[in-house]
């Protein structure tokens, strides 16, 4: 008994001595297994394609950057992409081949709240693999019952996005306007619907016509038909881009819609840039993942070396941020343990510590490996990773779909979670 | 309210009648095959875009389109007859069904491969309404209208008055006694493939021309509402798959009008097809237009 005591105080001594101590570049070795999660087919393709090529790229960057400084000893690797088709249990499956077959340090993704919530709880967690996910639930953050958070959320969740939208369309139409909301029959338009009337019920607003609608139905003209009654003032949507087409149509054959009074949640900010349509006039919101000033550096990096095909959106920041913080967060650790890199995710995304973001990686890995603290500013912006696993700095884009078919950032918000 | 009630009703009219043609195929080929086809959503996807291609890049009109995609739709439905479920034939209805499961799966997965997975639209002008006074209609929904004015009235007459017809009803009702009347059972299995085809083909076209944009989901997204079709019209009755799809469509737009106790929640549509199903079977187990049967 009086060994296994020893052992473990000196164990428990060389954990703790392993994460304060700096790791010096000829002490440090691993190889760092990434796992990208995404809907790559179906429904969530074009954007999980994205989702894909922003980790791809990421990953190649530490790989390049490794390479010429000639840390031959660190290695990153993207193992698998595995698709999840957005859906829940396809996702599970995918997510058993990255842990269990291709022993992935960490996944990057996937971005459905729903697919994240079956895999965390199915296999990231009890196999206690780290995931950074682009699912805004705050259901997600509840996951995290541990010491260290396993479900990292680079991107501010919906309970703040419902009060951000309400704050955006009173700004807009007035705090008492009559606002009817669409939102799609799922966890996300459900949960963020909900959210947005709480908010904008206590501030004062009304909202004549709340209709939850199954966007698999072959119509919705009778949705369209609701969601005009009642003389409102403005509309909120919640839905993604391809199946709210399937209500914009029905509601433009209603004659008493009117796109310049509608606002959309995030998933509607540019339609257009997911293979579908924008409707001039409408506006938007999103969590800003464009704040980082390596923002546009990030975007000519995946406009010149994306698969053709792919487009660009600027969400896909989050994921390509992510690949930066799980490498950083390995390597102040010292090793590529699942458990140990999750331990330090935090220290290389928060103050104190000298600011880098991705194209001064040299500088930070130099910096990590000489003992030094370091803060990494992602292109999404700061990051900033709180003790739940949720970022806790927010500032939202507005978006608008302009007349010529394109959307823009037409103001930026700041919002304190 | 009353221009409301008549947009639904003119709403649920569409998506009746698109529920009825496909419906009629798909029971008579349960009441001659003994096939539940699971895969029949498929065919109006192929449907939906053989049409597109006819349209958008051989620049063809909707109507020559929807044509071309029937013909397209009914030599797929045969060849799939011919060489998977023909051969397999005897392997019990519930093997055959889940056989047809499988190449649901598969011509879906094969249109992703081909056309991807984002949405496509037909060559015509969504953004056009024309304003007939009490209704609002889309250029999508008048050549749905169209299309079911003409094609829904000649599908009765023939299956009415045409000896084919007559010998697609006889055998969905009585395979055996129909073989013994002189009627060529095999055969009728082979056209009943093609009608069914054919009527799919129709049945993708006009959905894809009411929704406006489309996926490769199209058929998938409305196979239980045709299932539904079928059992509430009474399995194996063309005359009942046809009411059966219009009665509802019109339920299902209609439960929504707001002279209605305000309306229905839309989400409830779905739930309120499959509430009328179970009803009608607790009272009339064989469906609307159904006989008893041994299956």
């Amino acid at each position: 008994m009086a060994s296994h005591s020893a052992r473990f105080v000196a164990l428990l001594v060389a954990s703790v001595f392993a994460i304060a101590t700096p790791a010096a570049a000829d002490k440090v070795s691993f190889t760092m297994r990434y796992g990208v999660l995404a809907g790559l087919t179906g429904d969530p393709a074009p954007s999980g394609q994205g989702w894909n090529e922003a980790a791809r790229l990421g990953i190649d960057t530490i790989a390049r950057t490794l390479n010429s400084m000639g840390l031959n000893s660190i290695q990153v690797v993207l193992a698998d992409s595995q698709d999840s088709q957005g859906n829940p249990q396809a996702g599970v499956e995918a997510a058993q081949k990255l842990v269990q077959i291709d022993h992935v340090n960490v996944i990057i993704g996937d971005f459905y709240s729903s697919v994240t919530t079956a895999v965390a709880t199915a296999v990231t967690i009890p196999n206690q693999v780290p995931m950074f996910t682009g699912g805004t639930s705050p259901a997600l953050t509840r996951l995290n019952a541990g010491t260290v958070p396993l479900v990292w959320q680079p991107v501010a969740a919906d309970d703040l996005q419902g009060r951000v939208l309400a704050e955006v369309i009173s700004d807009a139409l007035g705090n008492s306007a009559k606002i009817n909301v669409g939102a799609r029959n799922d966890a996300y338009g459900s949960n963020l619907s909900a959210v947005f009337k709480d908010a904008w019920v206590k501030q004062g607003g009304t909202i004549p016509k709340f209709i939850v609608y199954n966007h698999q139905q072959p119509t919705l003209d009778s949705e369209a038909q609701q969601l005009v009654e009642g003389n409102p003032d403005g509309w909120l949507f919640i839905d993604f881009c391809n199946t709210f087409e399937k209500l914009a149509l029905p509601l433009t054959r209603t004659g008493r819609w009117d796109p310049t009074k509608s606002f959309g949640s995030d998933t509607l900010n540019d339609c257009a840039g997911r293979g579908s349509k924008n409707y001039p006039g409408m506006r938007a919101t999103q969590a800003d993942a464009s704040a980082g000033s390596s923002f546009p550096a990030f975007r000519a990096l995946f406009q010149k070396s994306a698969k053709p095909g792919v487009n660009f959106q600027a969400f896909l920041a989050e994921s390509f941020d992510s690949t930066f913080v799980a490498f950083l967060a390995a390597l102040e650790a010292g090793s590529a343990d699942p458990t140990k890199l999750a331990a330090h995710v935090r220290s290389v995304t928060n103050d104190p510590g000298r600011n880098y973001d991705f194209t001064q990686l040299d500088e930070a890995i130099k910096a990590i490996l000489a003992g030094q603290k370091i803060h990494f500013n992602g292109a999404t912006g700061p990051i900033n990773f709180g003790e739940t696993g949720r970022i806790s700095a927010a500032s939202y884009d507005v978006w608008q779909h302009m007349p010529d078919g394109s959307a823009k950032v037409v103001k930026t918000i700041k919002f304190a979670p | 309210v009353t221009q409301q009630f008549l947009q639904l009703l003119l709403n649920g009219f569409i998506t009746g009648t698109v529920l009825a043609l496909a419906g009629v195929g798909a029971t008579l080929v349960f009441g001659i095959q003994r096939v539940a086809n699971f895969a029949h959503g498929e065919l109006l996807t192929f449907g939906a875009y053989a049409g597109l291609l006819l349209n958008v890049v051989l620049d063809q009109n909707v109507v020559v389109s929807a044509l071309i995609a029937m013909l397209a739709t009914a030599a797929l439905a045969l060849a799939l007859h011919l060489a998977v479920l023909h051969p397999l034939r005897g392997r019990g209805l519930v093997a055959t069904s889940l056989i047809t499961v499988g190449l649901g799966l598969m011509l879906r997965d094969v249109v992703f491969l081909i056309a991807g997975s984002e949405l496509h639209a037909y060559r015509i002008d969504q953004s056009v309404v024309y304003d007939l006074g009490v209704v609002r209609i889309s250029p999508g929904q008048a050549i749905a209208i169209a299309l079911a004015v003409v094609v829904t009235p000649l599908l009765t007459l023939m299956l009415a008055h045409t000896r084919l017809g007559k010998s697609m009803r006889a055998t969905a009702d009585n395979r055996d006694l129909a073989a013994v009347a002189g009627i060529d059972v095999d055969r009728i299995g082979r056209q009943v493939w093609l009608l069914a085809g054919a009527l799919a083909g129709l049945g993708g076209v006009m959905t894809a021309v009411v929704q406006g944009v489309f996926d490769p989901n199209l058929g998938f997204q409305i196979l239980f509402m045709i299932f539904t079709t079928v059992v509430l019209g009474g399995i194996g009755s063309a005359y009942g798959a046809l009411v059966g799809g219009i009665a509802l469509g019109l339920v299902m737009e209609l439960s929504t009008w707001s002279g209605f106790a305000g309306g229905l929640e839309a989400k409830y549509k779905p739930v309120l097809a499959f509430l009328a199903l179970i009803l009608l079977l607790l009272w009339r187990p064989e469906g609307l237009f159904g006989r008893a049967r041994v299956l």
